[in-house]
């Protein structure tokens, strides 16, 4: 299987008028559709900031990262967000003044795909995070904290991209919706040949990963492979 | 910028509050603007129909009492006369700070002898005996001490309407405290001026055999001497002042001093009702008649400023003096200057019911007839009309006024004087800009002689400048509360649409929504909601505006705005609501979309701004 994201010694410094911070210290590792890594480590340790690198929110300060083997710095990373990876967050951060199913239909919307076409999409990728109909025209307030974060794994995939970020995805769960999302995010790794990189403190979400990394002061290192 | 409406519209209360608040705003700044708007186009509109003019009179600085012999009474009449150490002219008037329009001019009247024309005292009655100014001989009916109303029978007219020969009348040498017998067997000469009503025992008994009270005319003799003056008001001397006024004929009399005076004086007997008045001025509309609207031109045009300051040989003329000779616009009268007063107006002399207070002396002090001193044609460019027929105020108009450019005149200085005086709130006036009365008196009171009296008129100019005044203030309060609540609201929910969207921002940017439509999107929808506002709050404020208009905190001034032509009522100023209101609603919305653009597009470039992972990052729950 070809190597979807690869990070050369990639560092990151946080500037701003009187300090700088390092936050990543040559992170050399790399990312594979049809896996689920893990990446954990304490608060402060970098985790996010990675997360936010691979993402395509920014672009980092030392070393490269390659995206599909091109420099992330040279290609549209916009584009790369819409079309090749998604973010999960442990907040889901869905619209909240949009509807469950226009919450799916919005990364199409984008694509410019019709509204019908994106409607009947937005119903399968539903369907397929195991939410029934009448969840549908809902507003995201009135469905409960594991339906909130399959409606954004739902939005992930609507996207089309075959690249699922996750930060801390099961933080704000029970322990029941908890291992629905694992075992979901699992599925779309091992059945829809997703690359789902999580970014967790959650040691079960660890254990189900295919490949574990540490993140420590900056610096990454191979927990398990 | 569908999905941003979209959210929108399901918070409506914090929607639809917004957009009430922003109605409201626009409203408020558009009414404000309006208004102001409207008030300074008002004024300016004003500016040109109202005009401040100021009328001067010098204090007397004292006054003297003589006294004066009446035969009614028996005694001593009290007269007052106001005492001038010497007269002011315009020219006292000019200091440096004095801002003139027009003026100050001191207004001289001059009589116009003028025997082709048929003048308006005549014109009312063409046969009526002419009982004034008559130089005659007389015979007493009896031998009678005149000190009261006797009965006298004229013989012959020496100078005057030789109708009168023969007629019966009243005589009384009624100011004389020692008159002479006259004997009915002799014959006298005198000056005949009709003056009060009869008295004395003639009255008595007239009263007693009608039962009735009998208010016929007497006569009472004049002085021979002359009434010519010097400009600084002291009388020309001459050896007839205070002499005889009665003189008897006798053989060789007319050979005399005395008998060739009052030939020279006959020959100007009854010459008043051929002259007519010309007044000399700078501007139309310092004479108080046209500012006054008691006289308008209503044919032709008014003297230009160009004619006026060139002393072009053009004139304005009533439209009865012209009706009564035939005279159409474009025809030139003659015009032979023979007498001079500064003392008073026209309208004090030749009244508009046809009555005329004329001069006696009518002689220099040789006793030589007065000569036309300046002989020139005039063209009439205007006919003016007057809209009253008796008497009104002190300045009202005379009958035959002609109106001429000052400077036409060559011997304003004053040939054949006889009348002289100090400045008069109808003989001088001058024009200053509007609304600079209160600067005026001050720097008057600080610069201007002291003996010098102003009266103001402006058309209530001062009142409705103040009217619009006020309305401006709450214009601009209006004006100022439209925008500050525009600028409020447009921050407060700004913050609301889009600096609490912070999070749905970072959302969109995760999702790769790029930059610019992300920032479109936001404002956009904002914007729109901004402008629709804006659009209904300025239609309503401009539409509020035409029903509150500054026009109507003038509009009882209408009527009194300052024109040489036709009267007000045709002429009111017509303010274009609808353009007045189009402009400030127009801006008003540019400002109020132009703010929401600018405020929401700023917000969104500090939402840009920050970082999405790490604001997503944040355990925090957003509206």
């Amino acid at each position: 299987m070809g190597k979807i994201i690869e990070a050369e010694k990639v560092g990151y410094i946080y500037q701003s008028k009187y300090q700088k911070t390092k936050a990543l210290t040559e992170v050399s590792c790399s990312f594979e559709q049809g896996r689920v890594y893990a990446i954990t480590g304490k608060s402060g340790s970098g985790k996010s900031t990675f997360l936010s690198l691979l993402a395509g929110l920014d672009v980092p300060t030392e070393g490269t990262l390659y995206i599909d083997g091109k420099d992330i710095r040279e290609i549209d990373r916009d584009s790369y967000r819409m079309n090749r990876a998604s973010v999960i967050y442990q907040a889901f951060h869905l619209f909240p003044l949009l509807t469950v199913l226009e919450n799916v239909m919005f990364p199409m919307q984008l694509q410019h795909v019709p509204n019908k076409e994106a409607k009947t999409r937005a119903q399968e990728f539903l369907s397929k995070v195991g939410l029934t109909e009448s969840l549908y025209g809902k507003m995201p307030n009135m469905i409960s904290g594991g339906e909130q974060q399959r409606v954004a794994i739902a939005r992930a995939m609507a996207s089309g991209g075959q690249i699922l970020l996750a930060d801390e995805p099961t933080g704000n769960l029970d322990s029941q919706n908890e291992k629905v999302i694992v075992d979901l995010l699992c599925k779309l790794a091992h059945e829809e040949n997703y690359a789902v990189i999580v970014v967790t403190h959650n040691q079960k979400v660890a254990e189900a990963a295919d490949v574990v990394y540490g993140m420590l002061d900056g610096a990454l290192e191979v927990v398990r492979e | 910028m569908k999905n941003s409406l979209k959210q929108m519209a399901r918070t409506p209360v914090r929607t639809a509050l917004f957009l009430v608040l922003m109605v409201a705003a626009a409203l408020l700044m558009t009414l404000g603007a309006c208004i102001w708007l409207k008030g300074n186009r008002t004024m300016a509109q004003y500016e040109d129909r109202f005009m401040t003019i100021g009328t001067v009179r010098q204090v007397p600085d004292s006054f003297e009492q003589t006294l004066e012999w009446n035969a009614e009474t028996k005694d001593y009449d009290v007269r007052k006369s106001a005492q001038y150490s010497s007269y002011y002219t315009p020219e006292d008037m000019l200091f440096p700070e004095a801002e003139y329009m027009a003026g100050p001019e001191q207004r001289a009247l001059y009589i116009s002898y003028g025997p082709a024309y048929l003048m308006y005292n005549v014109s009312l009655n063409p046969s009526a005996l002419s009982s004034s100014f008559l130089i005659a001989e007389f015979k007493p009916m009896e031998d009678c001490m005149p000190d009261e109303s006797v009965k006298i029978q004229i013989t012959k007219v020496v100078g005057g309407d030789q109708r009168m020969e023969g007629v019966v009348g009243n005589f009384c040498d009624h100011k004389n405290p020692s008159p002479k017998m006259l004997y009915k067997d002799k014959t006298y000469v005198t000056q005949l001026n009709t003056y009060l009503y009869i008295h004395g025992s003639m009255y008595d008994e007239l009263m007693k055999s009608k039962n009735e009270v009998h208010i016929g005319l007497e006569y009472i003799p004049a002085s021979l001497e002359t009434g010519l003056c010097r400009p600084d008001g002291s009388v020309v001397e001459d050896a007839f002042r205070g002499g005889e006024e009665i003189f008897e004929v006798t053989d060789g009399f007319y050979e005399t001093d005395a008998g060739k005076r009052i030939l020279n004086l006959a020959q100007s007997a009854g010459i008043w009702r051929q002259c007519q008045p010309v007044t000399g001025t700078n501007k139309t509309c310092l004479l108080m008649p046209f500012y006054n609207r008691q006289a308008y031109i209503s044919e032709g045009r008014d003297i230009s400023a160009e004619e006026y300051a060139l002393g072009s040989k053009v004139c304005l003329a009533p439209r009865t003096f012209m009706e009564n000779n035939g005279l159409v616009l474009g025809d030139r009268v003659k015009v032979q200057l023979l007498y001079t007063d500064t003392r008073v107006n026209a309208g004090r002399r030749f009244w508009l019911d046809g009555s005329i207070g004329f001069y006696s002396g009518l002689v220099d002090e040789n006793g030589d007839p007065l000569q036309v001193f300046e002989s020139s044609e005039y063209e009439v460019v205007g006919i003016y009309d007057v809209t009253i027929s008796g008497m009104d105020s002190i300045f009202d108009p005379g009958a035959d006024e002609l109106i001429v450019p000052m400077e036409s005149i060559e011997a304003r200085d004053g040939k054949n004087l006889l009348a002289c005086g100090p400045m008069t709130d109808a003989t001088s006036s001058f024009q200053i800009p509007n609304g600079s009365i209160d600067e005026f008196l001050k720097d008057f009171a600080e610069y201007g002689p002291d003996k010098l009296e102003i009266t103001f008129y402006d058309m209530g100019y001062s009142q409705l400048k103040a009217g619009i005044d006020n309305m401006k203030k709450i214009s601009l309060c209006l004006l100022a509360a439209g925008v500050i609540l525009t600028v409020l609201l447009l921050f407060f929910f700004s913050h609301l649409f889009i600096t609490k969207q912070a999070r749905r921002t970072a959302i969109e940017r995760s999702l790769g929504m790029r930059k610019d439509k992300c920032r479109w999107s936001m404002v956009s929808g904002f914007a729109l909601l901004v402008c629709t506002g804006a659009v209904i709050g300025s239609l309503a404020g401009a539409k509020i505006s035409g029903k509150v208009s500054v026009v109507n905190a003038g509009k009882s001034y209408y009527e009194t705005t300052y024109t040489v032509g036709l009267t007000n009522m045709d002429n009111e100023i017509v303010v274009e609501e609808a353009a007045d209101s189009r402009t400030p609603a127009l801006w008003s919305t540019v400002f109020i979309v132009a703010a929401g653009v600018g405020i929401a597009w700023a917000k969104m470039n500090r939402s840009l701004k920050r970082e999405p992972m790490q604001l997503l990052s944040e355990r925090q729950e957003e509206n």
